[in-house]
């Protein structure tokens, strides 16, 4: 064969192959280099700071050295990032979180492997009400209207919590709104995969076939907006054959708005404008509906600013 | 033609020594390799199928009820018997009568290994008798040290056996066709139904033979053309008849069987796999998967031998039969095609190689075939592109050898040579254990860059054997262990095994749970958010890692801190 010659590239592409995999394989920090990671990021994380990893893959080993006090749940599975005043991103390889590269940086030090920067985020607005937060709380008044008549969703904060595991159902938790006879008629917090397997906190609702579901919060602090999020587990949902859902927004009970989830949607969000008329504080209202034979569930979230 | 002069006397012994060393280095390796999924369901069915056994020795009318028939087999009766009665054997001979193995699992498993050595053997004989004893050894070794092939050479499944018999199956058919001895066409026709009984992969077999036939006939070898066609109807006349024979399945309601099993495969499951940062669950597939999750997890030395050894066969089958090409390729030529495809014999050979990769690849090209298994699932084309990186290997050495002048430098600088390209599919097969399905090539950037990727980074939740010493060591007395991904009968196995203490429970309910395993795939997470949300924690107790790259990990419920 022609290029006979060129046999010696044969064993030049086996000694790369080779020392490359080498490389490769004792280039990552090992568990002592990990465990020195809360340090830093301890030091660079102030009030209102989130964590992120970059690459993104090695984000269960930092969890595992940060632990749930420098990492909460949610931290971790938070609406979207407005709410966060600042990122400490702990990077190896050399990588950035594509996310927040373009926020910009505070701090940096590099300690062994890791490099540590701090960004402060350019559109941090806080949030003044969280609805997952106030259902933790048991603050909002929950029940059913059909026909007019309503019937309330009772709090309980003992009950039995249920996982589907590998194929079933989202975490039940152990508090919620029961609110049927069946296991997943309930409002409570959980979490769910959104359209791309991130997690993502938010308030289960069970929306019934006939008639609506009904969250009533009083003294909510109003600010200019009210930003609603919906999404459903994406696994569970993600053939989009369940009819979608109608979220009412009632502001001091005037309606400020409607809008239409469905499930390839994806996580979503909706903004609402509080109307002037409405003072400082009052009272929210939030409406779901849907034409779903054996009703449906819906994961939301809502922050106001 | 005729063999290199190198180590001639060892030359028959080689392939069983190269398969005697890899069955042995699987073996002492499978206890530190966990139990994955569908392996539990397989030693389930091998303990109904040897039960059965049991009532035909001692009452074998009672054994031929079809009440009886079908409560043993009905059991995983999607897949065809043959490899769930050999670990049945095996378990019953190696581990319940001779006490060979003090593990149940590796005695099960030592079936998938050895059938991995004949794969081994056979590529060895096989390459040897194409282009020298050099072939035979880099072929083997290719094969062996391809690291996804040895992770499921360890396995209690149907993979590495599929494509083992398929390898047979084919070799012997060849030498039917090659030799005309009536012993081989009477060996294709009963390994074929030994194809047939191991895996649905059996189906593409008579279509690839059909193929070598009508390049047979067009090429104008008469006489292998009717050796071809004689080989082909009697593993099509007697291949099924075993297949039959072999399945109490089947022994009753056979067609309305047969049309469910062919059901079964022709319309099965789309599950989720990763790729390229994309989870697919339904068609249409990517067309790309196949090709470049071999470019990704075979090494990439063994894919440019292979690379040359078709470039090599290409240009021989070129110059022998296509005018064109043969103008090309003068007969002054320094080539080295000659020596290595060289007569009728070899050229009909490398185009059954070639058809039995391209074949066993073919799936693919359509985008309704499902890639759930990731490279398993085109296995059987593994030998032959060993087979043909095997030519790739002698071209190597020859040219080499035509560079070099003097003799002793020559030798010096082949065995370099040998051992450089062998080198790092050694190390990495080496390195991937007990990893495998988690292994890329540094072409990628091995895990770390898979993972970056989005390629897919573990199924079958083999790596709970990864987080056991974390899981003996963390787990409260009596504690109960959520499995994820790995089926309960898998689990059992650890179990029996004595890998996992004795007071600690496998359970699929998060909720019930002291511990809890996560085996990452991105559409599995939804699981990790259930134990999240139910274990009020996101930090995991251990994390079991490759190449710095987390794997699988283990949560701990808090309270029991």
């Amino acid at each position: 064969m022609r290029g006979s010659r060129l046999w010696f590239v044969i064993p030049v592409v086996a000694l790369l192959e080779l020392g490359a995999h080498l490389w490769i394989s004792t280039r990552a920090p090992d568990p002592t280099e990990w465990a020195a990671v809360a340090a830093p990021v301890s030091r660079l994380a102030g009030p209102g700071a989130a964590v992120v990893v970059a690459p993104r893959w090695a984000e269960p080993l930092a969890r595992h050295v940060l632990g749930d006090e420098l990492w909460p749940i949610a931290d971790l599975a938070r609406a979207d990032d407005r709410g966060v005043r600042r990122v400490v991103e702990i990077s190896l390889f050399g990588a950035t979180d594509p996310a927040t590269a373009a926020w910009p940086v505070e701090r940096e030090l590099s300690e062994g492997a890791f490099r540590f920067t701090s960004r402060t985020n350019p559109r941090y607005e806080p949030a003044l009400f969280s609805l997952v937060e106030a259902v933790t709380r048991a603050e909002p008044n929950v029940f059913r209207r059909v026909e007019g008549t309503r019937y309330p969703c009772t709090w309980k904060q003992n009950l039995a919590p249920s996982t589907g595991g590998l194929h079933g159902h989202l975490a039940f938790p152990r508090e919620r709104y029961v609110c049927g006879k069946r296991l997943d008629e309930f409002v409570g917090v959980t979490l769910i995969d959104d359209e791309r397997f991130e997690p993502r906190q938010c308030v289960w609702v069970h929306v019934p076939s006939a008639g609506e579901q009904w969250l009533s919060l009083e003294d909510v602090p109003f600010g200019r907006k009210l930003e609603l999020y919906a999404g459903s587990s994406y696994f569970l949902m993600r053939d989009g054959t369940s009819a979608p859902v109608a979220i009412g927004v009632l502001v001091d009970g005037r309606p400020a708005g409607k809008v239409v989830y469905r499930d390839p949607d994806g996580w979503s969000r909706f903004a609402f404008e509080i109307p002037k008329s409405a003072g400082p504080r009052g009272r929210l209202e939030l409406e779901f509906s849907s034409q779903q034979a054996g009703g449906r569930s819906l994961c939301v979230a809502a922050e106001t600013r | 033609m005729s063999p290199t002069p190198l180590y001639p006397r060892l030359a028959p012994y080689l392939g069983a020594l190269i398969a005697s060393v890899y069955v042995v280095w699987l073996i002492v390796t499978m206890s530190s390799l966990g139990y994955a999924r569908d392996e539990g369901f397989y030693f389930y069915a091998a303990r109904h199928y040897q039960e059965w056994f049991e009532i035909l020795l001692t009452t074998p009318r009672r054994a031929l009820d079809p009440a009886v028939l079908d409560t043993h087999w009905s059991v995983n009766h999607e897949h065809p018997p043959l490899m769930k009665l050999l670990f049945a054997l095996a378990h019953a001979v190696f581990y319940e009568k001779l006490a060979w193995f003090t593990s149940a699992g590796t005695a099960y498993r030592s079936v998938g290994a050895l059938l991995a050595g004949v794969a081994l053997a056979t590529v060895y004989s096989w390459g040897r008798s194409v282009a020298g004893i050099r072939a035979g050894v880099a072929a083997a070794l290719a094969l062996g040290l391809m690291p996804h092939f040895f992770y499921h050479a360890h396995l209690a499944c149907f993979d590495v056996p599929v494509a083992s018999l398929w390898l047979l199956s084919a070799f012997a058919y060849a030498q039917a066709v090659h030799g005309g001895r009536p012993r081989w066409f009477v060996a294709a026709s009963l390994l074929y139904g030994l194809l047939l009984s191991t895996k649905h992969n059996a189906w593409l077999l008579p279509p690839a033979l059909a193929v070598h036939l009508i390049w047979l006939w067009l090429s104008g070898e008469r006489e292998f053309c009717k050796r071809s066609a004689c080989a082909l109807g009697g593993m099509l006349l007697v291949g099924p008849l075993v297949f039959f024979a072999s399945w109490p399945w089947l022994w009753h309601d056979t067609w309305q069987r047969l049309g469910d099993y062919v059901a079964f495969h022709a319309n099965h499951e789309y599950y989720n796999m990763e790729f390229l940062g994309q989870t697919y669950h339904r068609p249409p597939m990517p067309r790309l998967y196949a090709p470049v999750m071999t470019i990704a997890t075979v090494p990439s030395i063994v894919l440019v031998l292979f690379a040359v050894g078709l470039a090599v066969a290409g240009a021989a089958l070129g110059a022998a039969y296509g005018p064109r090409l043969r103008a090309r390729f003068p007969s002054n030529d320094d080539s080295t095609i000659a020596p290595v495809v060289e007569d009728a014999v070899t050229h009909s050979t490398v185009v059954l190689w070639c058809i039995g990769l391209v074949t066993s690849y073919a799936p693919w090209l359509s985008t309704d075939t499902p890639i759930f298994g990731g490279t398993k699932h085109w296995l059987t084309a593994y030998p032959f592109m060993a087979l043909l990186a095997g030519l790739g290997f002698r071209w190597t050495l020859d040219a080499l050898a035509r560079s070099i002048a003097a003799p002793r430098p020559r030798t010096l600088a082949s065995a370099a040579v040998a051992v450089v390209i062998a080198a790092p599919p050694l190390v990495m097969t080496l390195t991937s254990h007990p990893f495998g399905l988690s292994f890329y090539a540094p072409l990628v950037g091995g895990a770390p860059g898979a993972a970056t990727l989005g390629l897919n980074r573990t199924f079958w939740g083999y790596t709970t054997g990864s987080l056991e010493p974390a899981v003996n060591d963390l787990a409260p007395p009596g504690a109960s262990l959520y499995l994820h991904d790995t089926a309960l009968a898998s689990f059992a196995m650890f179990e029996r095994d004595g890998r996992i203490r004795p007071d600690i429970k496998g359970t699929l309910d998060i909720a019930s749970s002291d511990l809890a395993l996560y085996h990452h795939e991105p559409h599995m997470r939804r699981v990790e958010y259930q134990i999240w949300s139910n274990y009020g924690s996101v930090s995991p107790a251990a994390v079991a890692t490759y190449q710095g790259v987390p794997i699988a990990w283990l949560y701990r419920r808090p309270r029991v801190r």
